[in-house]
């Protein structure tokens, strides 16, 4: 499935004193099983962006269309609108998910959705448990407990089972990794990429994380002020682009900013080079020539 | 799904005389306007109290459309008000009869009184909330009941909860925002189906905000506690109230006025 943003806006309490322009005019596609990273500053529009194309909140203008695979459009989100169907299609998780466990068994409450689909009490259950195994959580083991006691980390996990359970194309997360430990942090993200690889579905990642985006995505959203700042892959973004970035206040992933930095200090630096280990061997170049 | 829309404790940001008053006078003028609104028993009197309103209104430039919008939750109380006062008063002369009904003129001038007055004072006291922040008028009320603390009641634990729970109610509503689009995303249906069904489709949006209002509540205690607060004794604050001369100058309007709406009781006005 893929998915088409078409000149859509938002605008938040329109004629009164305190109106904002959250989206202005965004154009954009996204094709099926791409991982595309939105990034941007707090309040660019990257919230309001996902929300719209999970089919969550009606636009001001413009729409977003589901484009099935034999070119059947459906609306997501239009003016007046916002899509129930489609929604069980785009699954979305949204900032500090273990928010929304309510349930009084972890199992019971991976299982709402699949259960709000109309799904039979076993195929229920399977889900659930397939779901769970997909975030390396066991459900035999804690399928019975208490959401509410798990730790952060797991309830992260058991709130994202709760989305992926309802099996969706498209898998919205919105900066799934907010105020978790750094080893919590990878594990979230190498469990996305997998669920990405094993089940071949569209990711779309809100970060702020710059260096996550640069090894995971394969298109760059930079979302500034409500508009579509910038599109592209992470090479091009970063590394063609990345002074542009970082006029409009943005970071760049640790590698590229590095070389950049050592090009301002006047050494002759190609900085078009985007992983740790291209970078790495940059510097050893660099550091090698200055010896000799 | 419109919990954004909904307004409360309706501050609107200004900085005109009246948005400067001290708090305790506005409260002071604005409860002296409200009962003096039931003492009020012609029309001509009334004329008085809308001059008052409409220049104190001016002077806040606060747009009309928005202290109209109070009135919208409680129109309905209006016209329900007005009609039982058409219909069912007998005394005067009949106007119009019909069945068992008889509208008099009594009844006419007795709807339409009663129906201004309540528009005054839902006018009155909006402009309150319109042009006083929220902090501002919890400190008032807090000065207002302090000589009431010596006969033991707890003014200042009093003002901090309500500052507390009007600083909490658009943190709550957010959250409520939030875990409603979560568990829509997850299929839940909040506007569908059954009283019963709608009732149980709230579970998965009242517990996550209970256990969000508790969580916040314990941080919010561990803060203050951390910042040594211990209550309202020997506490000195921010910003000192004062009263100056514009507040001197609005009781004397409101002495004056009330002078007025007295004497009018004894001319023979309509």
């Amino acid at each position: 499935m893929q998915i088409r943003v078409e000149d859509l806006s938002m605008i938040y309490n329109p004629g009164l004193p305190y109106e904002t322009r959250a989206l202005d005019h965004i154009s954009v596609d996204i094709k099926p099983g791409e991982f595309v990273a939105i990034i941007g500053h707090t309040g660019s529009g990257k919230t309001t962006l996902v929300q719209q194309i999970a089919g969550l909140l009606e636009p001001t203008s413009g729409r977003v269309v589901a484009v099935a695979e034999d070119g059947t459009e459906t609306v997501i989100s239009e003016k007046g609108k916002a899509s129930f169907a489609v929604r069980r299609k785009v699954g979305i998780v949204f900032q500090y998910p273990e928010y929304q466990l309510f349930e009084e068994t972890v199992l019971k409450d991976v299982c709402f959705g699949p259960k709000n689909q109309g799904l039979s009490e076993e195929e229920q259950i399977e889900r659930a448990k397939t779901a769970l195994k997909l975030v390396g959580m066991d459900a035999d083991e804690i399928g019975g407990e208490s959401p509410f006691e798990l730790s952060g980390g797991q309830k992260r996990r058991v709130a994202i089972a709760g989305v992926l359970a309802m099996d969706p194309e498209v898998l919205i997360l919105d900066e799934p990794t907010a105020g978790l430990d750094p080893k919590g942090h990878d594990d979230i993200l190498r469990m996305i990429d997998r669920i990405q690889d094993d089940r071949n579905i569209t990711i779309i990642l809100v970060s702020h994380n710059m260096d996550d985006v640069a090894e995971y995505a394969d298109t760059v959203l930079v979302m500034n002020k409500g508009s579509l700042f910038m599109q592209g892959d992470p090479r091009y973004v970063y590394c063609e682009r990345g002074r542009e970035l970082k006029s409009v206040g943005l970071d760049l992933p640790a590698g590229p900013g590095f070389l950049e930095d050592l090009q301002d200090l006047g050494l002759d630096v190609d900085i078009e080079k985007l992983t740790f280990d291209e970078t790495a061997e940059e510097i050893i170049r660099v550091v090698k020539k200055k010896w000799q | 799904m419109a919990v954004r829309d909904i307004t409360l404790g309706q501050y609107y940001p200004g900085e005109s005389p009246i948005h400067r008053l001290d708090a305790r006078t506005k409260i002071i003028c604005a409860l002296i306007y409200l009962v003096s609104l039931f003492v009020v028993q012609s029309f001509s009197a009334f004329g008085l109290s809308i001059v008052l309103l409409a220049v104190v209104v001016m002077i806040s430039r606060v747009p009309f459309r928005f202290i109209s919008k109070g009135l919208k939750p409680i129109i309905f109380l209006i016209i329900l008000t007005m009609i039982i006062n058409l219909l069912f008063n007998t005394s005067g002369t009949v106007l119009v009869e019909f069945w068992k009904i008889k509208i008099t003129d009594a009844g006419v001038y007795r709807a339409a009184f009663m129906g201004l007055r309540l528009v005054l004072l839902i006018f009155g006291s909006s402009l309150l909330t319109l042009t006083t922040k929220p902090i501002e008028l919890t400190d008032g009320l807090e000065k207002l009941l302090s000589p009431l603390a010596k006969i033991g009641l707890p003014a200042h634990e009093l003002a901090m909860m309500m500052t507390i729970a009007l600083r909490f109610i658009p943190t709550l509503l957010d959250e409520t925002d939030k875990i409603m689009k979560a568990q829509t995303a997850r299929g839940a249906d909040f506007e569908n189906g059954s009283l019963k069904q709608k009732a149980k489709a709230l579970i998965p949006l009242l517990v996550p905000l209970f256990v969000s209002a508790f969580r916040i509540a314990g941080d919010l205690a561990m803060a203050m506690e951390a910042r040594c607060y211990h209550g309202g004794s020997g506490r000195t604050r921010m910003n000192q109230t004062r009263f100056g001369r514009g507040d001197a100058m609005a009781f004397i309007v409101m002495i004056i006025y009330v002078g007025l709406l007295i004497g009018s009781r004894y001319l023979p006005l309509y």
